[in-house]
């Protein structure tokens, strides 16, 4: 008789949440490493050669301007490919397509090194810098871009140690340079700019020892080194956009403050190229290494207490856990989850207060002025906020809240410039206010945000839409690229 | 008059009775424009009809359970009243007003839909109500696999006519319901078997879904069914058992009636009788595969043979439908040394053979409205039934009217009661001609196609005229 019946469709045979459990987990580490690394190195090099250089303050601005260019405009190229990426390679890892991983590799390096050149090349346009000067800033520049793609994939490949020992050996090759530069080459070094160069060498030489041990790793990781479909993981811009514009207007939205005051009141060029701003750059590096506690701590109470419980989770809802199995360990993840963000915000704030408060003892230590201490006390509030909004923004992709964490970004890149121009009128004095309350206001929507997402996160999790990608584009380029150059 | 057939799982993919049915009302009825709207498990394309369309069908819409709506909608915001009758509705309740409007155009896509915290919050609360204790998982995604097939089926673009005919309840009798209220068109219902029944013994066997789950989808069938009847402005079956069984559940009693199939009868009526020696001739029209229960009938025929009855059984219906049970039956009439008296000569031209026959036999455990049982009754052969579908009362006739029996009915599965019969009509040969003319009386009265067009031609024209006339 008629009648089709019925069926249960695809009800006991697929794996329907195919949730990335730790996804997610080295996003962390890679979105805070080359953000961390970029800060401490720089501070670093500030220190070094004021402390030790008998080469002039002219000089030595150059130096630290080329590589303080580097690393921020590095991290802005990272931004583009970051976190898409990384959601390929997690995939890859998940889906045990390890064939996939290195051709990927590959393609980001060259997509990096594409954008960076481009970048450079709008450089160039405007730098005054002797040919072999530019040269150098190529190298480096290079060199660092191609040192975070190292970084991302070894991370991934949960290689650390490999990271570690290429950056100890990179720093300690970095540092040594330097210092025997300055100390025994100076004198020798008469030419205009060289003195500059031979800082900058150093350094750079050191970057190329830790890239050279990255990529030494790169190739003992994967034994299997295919380079067929190099440009296969831009599919993965169609499919997850929200995650480039978070890491892409995140990168950014760090730094555009800083660039905004690069021309406002106290600004100076160097050399008719370098935009900087000597008081505010100062302070806002510093305010950066307070935040450090912040990330280690997150790294570590996400990698045992609450994973334990995302787990937890995640198996009932996978697993065919009952309803009230799902509800009681969703009670315990959040639990777990406001309980360390309480503890982080609790020790970060106590760290941040404390450097705020003994700044006025700490900076005449340092042979600091009172107006860098003045825009640190304000930007080291930002850097508080600015730690929370990274925590929140990591905690929001773990839950695959990607439209959450996109907004975020949004929102952070967009209060951070807005702010930064309404108040240059203020005045120098007030510089690092817009960030203090950019971060602030982004921190307040993450966090409202990820409140109101996890209250719901069983609903969130089985109504979650893999629709199909709104385009095409990415795919058809990652093809027509994978052609040429099959 | 513009008229919407609605089939599921049936014309003009797959042959059968419900096919048949449709092809012929289609036929009949030159004056009538025809859209058909065919509902099958999987898409499906022009090379897989199964019949030569007639002239008068203007075009074919095949639904695809499986196939997504292409059309995007936009979700709006419900009401709580509008959310409150989706929760009803979806729990098997009933609501007053109507609830197609709000599934077709208001929630957005199905996929929205299931991403939506009204239908999470569905789920979860009758998860909760039915104290359910098992996975969650699978009951989000029973949930989600019972409502797919209807919202994408609602939201389907779907043809303009003046007139809707499902020949099922189920996602037949759905669609009809909607294109009624959409359009504004009557909703004619003809139920060929009872639909929730039949879904209802599918599942009770599918041992693969849990147990917790069976009922769920009974109930759903029941409850699609139910709207049907409560939407639809005729709720016809072809015999008054199935209608006593649509009013069990829950066909408004005034809205049903009965207009049962009807065939040709010119050419049959006219076969004749040749007279035989003393060897009962007995005929079986059947296709041979278990549910017309071949076996009983081989069974019977060992009685017959051990009662030293003379008889031949020609068992005429095709072999290959159900190639291992024509095996099995094959190997029975061997072991049983039956080979000589029952014959199974496949697929032949039953009117050839109707004049040799003594007696027909029938021994299904299930039937509808068996053309079989009418042709032979056309010819004048009496019948032995078995008590399912329509059977007894083809064979008894219905109360009201002037003609006597036209054989025996008897107990499905029973070959003791079926040899008894047949030892009757090997004594009785003057009382069985008489059955015989009673059921071709019978037939000739009230089984003739042109009745059963006729039937229809009015329905349609009187539904029309209440709605207001052509339209399209």
């Amino acid at each position: 008789m008629a009648g089709i019946g019925f069926k249960l469709q695809q009800l006991f045979q697929e794996d329907y949440f195919s949730s990335r459990i730790k996804a997610y987990a080295f996003a962390g580490l890679v979105t805070s490493g080359p953000w961390l690394i970029v800060i401490v190195t720089i501070a670093l090099m500030q220190w070094l050669t004021s402390y030790l250089s008998i080469a002039t303050l002219e000089e030595r601005t150059t130096f630290n301007l080329i590589v303080s260019y580097s690393f921020i405009f590095s991290q802005v190229v990272l931004g583009v490919q970051q976190l898409v990426v990384t959601r390929y390679l997690a995939d890859c890892f998940y889906e045990k397509r390890y064939e996939d991983i290195f051709p990927a590799f590959i393609g980001m390096m060259k997509t990096t090194v594409a954008i960076a050149s481009l970048l450079f090349a709008i450089f160039l346009t405007f730098s005054e810098l002797p040919a072999l000067l530019n040269a150098l800033a190529f190298v480096l520049f290079m060199t660092v871009n191609l040192i975070w793609v190292h970084f991302l994939f070894l991370s991934a490949a949960k290689f650390y140690q490999a990271v570690a020992y290429s950056f100890v050996a990179g720093g300690i090759v970095s540092v040594a340079a330097v210092i025997i530069t300055d100390q025994f080459l100076m004198q020798y070094l008469t030419e205009s700019y060289m003195k500059s160069f031979a800082l900058t060498a150093s350094m750079t030489l050191g970057l190329v020892v830790t890239l050279f041990g990255l990529f030494t790793s790169m190739l003992l990781t994967f034994p299997n080194r295919s380079t067929v479909g190099q440009f296969s993981f831009y599919r993965y811009f169609d499919r997850y956009p929200a995650l480039f514009w978070t890491s892409f207007l995140y990168n950014i939205g760090i730094w555009v403050g800083t660039w905004i005051i690069w021309f406002a009141e106290g600004g100076s060029v160097h050399l008719d190229t370098f935009r900087y701003h000597p008081i505010y750059d100062t302070a806002i590096f510093l305010s950066y290494l307070t935040i450090i506690p912040t990330m280690t701590i997150f790294v570590v109470s996400v990698e045992t207490r609450f994973y334990e419980r995302y787990r937890v989770f995640y198996g009932y809802v996978n697993e065919g856990g009952t309803y009230q199995q799902i509800q009681r360990s969703k009670a315990a993840m959040l639990l777990v989850l406001r309980q360390e963000l309480q503890r982080l915000f609790r020790n970060q704030g106590l760290v941040s207060l404390l450097f705020i408060l003994f700044a006025a003892v700490l900076f005449p230590l340092l042979g600091l002025s009172p107006e860098i201490r003045d825009v640190f006390q304000m930007t080291t509030i930002g850097a508080f906020s600015n730690a929370m909004v990274l925590v929140l923004t990591l905690v929001l992709l773990y839950f695959e809240d990607h439209r959450g964490a996109a907004y975020t970004s949004a929102l952070f890149i967009t209060m951070n410039a807005g702010l930064t121009f309404l108040l240059l009128p203020l005045g120098p004095d007030s510089y690092g206010l817009s960030f203090a309350i950019g971060c602030t206001i982004a921190f307040a929507f993450s966090l409202i945000r990820l409140i109101r997402y996890v209250s719901e996160i069983d609903y969130h999790t089985f109504s979650r839409n893999e629709t199909p990608p709104r385009t095409d584009t990415f795919r058809r380029v990652g093809d027509w690229l994978n052609d040429r150059s099959a | 008059m513009k008229i919407g057939i609605v089939v599921e799982g049936s014309y003009p993919y797959v042959s059968g009775g419900v096919s048949s049915w449709v092809h012929m009302l289609m036929e009949q009825m030159p004056m009538h424009e025809f859209e058909i709207i065919s509902i099958m498990p999987n898409p499906k394309s022009e090379a897989d009809y199964r019949y030569t369309l007639p002239k008068n069908v203007t075009g074919v819409t095949t639904l695809a359970l499986n196939q997504r709506a292409t059309r995007k909608r936009r979700p709006e915001a419900l009401s709580e009243a509008e959310r409150e009758r989706i929760k009803t509705w979806m729990t098997f309740g009933q609501v007053d007003s109507s609830i197609y409007p709000i599934l077709e155009n208001q929630i957005g896509t199905p996929e929205q839909f299931f991403s939506s915290r009204l239908f999470y919050q569905l789920v979860t609360e009758s998860y909760q109500e039915e104290g359910q204790a098992g996975s969650f998982i699978d009951y989000f995604w029973m949930w989600r696999s019972m409502y797919a097939p209807v919202l994408d089926l609602l939201q389907a673009e779907l043809p303009q006519v003046d007139l809707v005919h499902a020949a099922s309840t189920g996602y037949a009798g759905l669609i009809a319901s909607a294109m009624k209220e959409r359009q504004n068109i009557p909703f004619l219902l003809t139920e060929h078997g009872i639909y929730s029944r039949e879904r209802e013994e599918e599942l009770l066997q599918a041992s693969w879904i849990p147990a917790e789950f069976r009922s769920h989808w009974i109930q759903f069938f029941h409850h699609i069914s139910r709207e049907a009847y409560r939407k639809a402005d005729d709720v016809i079956t072809l015999f008054e058992r199935n209608g006593e069984l649509q009013r069990q559940l829950g066909a408004p009693v005034e809205k049903l009636s009965i207009i049962p199939n009807g065939i040709d009868v010119t050419g049959l009526s006219a076969l004749g009788h040749v007279p035989g020696a003393d060897k009962l001739r007995i005929g079986a029209i059947v296709r041979v595969v278990p549910i017309k229960d071949i076996k009983t009938m081989i069974y019977a025929a060992k009685l017959l043979q051990d009662m030293l009855v003379p008889f031949e059984l020609t068992i005429m219906g095709p072999l290959d439908e159900d190639k291992e049970y024509a095996a099995e039956c094959e190997m029975l009439i061997r072991q049983l040394e039956l080979e000589r008296s029952v014959l199974m000569v496949g697929k032949v031209d039953i009117r050839q053979h109707l004049p040799e026959f003594d007696v027909c036999l029938l021994t299904s455990i299930s039937e509808g409205q068996p053309l079989a049982v009418l042709e032979g009754m056309a010819a004048g052969v009496p019948w032995i039934v078995t008590d399912v579908g329509a059977c007894a009362e083809l064979v008894n006739g219905r109360p009201d009217e002037p003609f006597g029996p036209a054989g025996f009915v008897v107990p499905p599965v029973n070959p003791r009661r079926i040899a008894e019969r047949c030892v009757w009509f090997h004594q009785h040969r003057e009382d069985a001609r008489r059955l015989g003319r009673n059921g071709q009386q019978r037939v000739e009265t009230y089984y003739r196609t042109d009745q059963f067009i006729d039937a229809y031609l009015h329905l349609y024209e009187e539904r029309r005229a209440v709605y207001g006339g052509h339209r399209v």
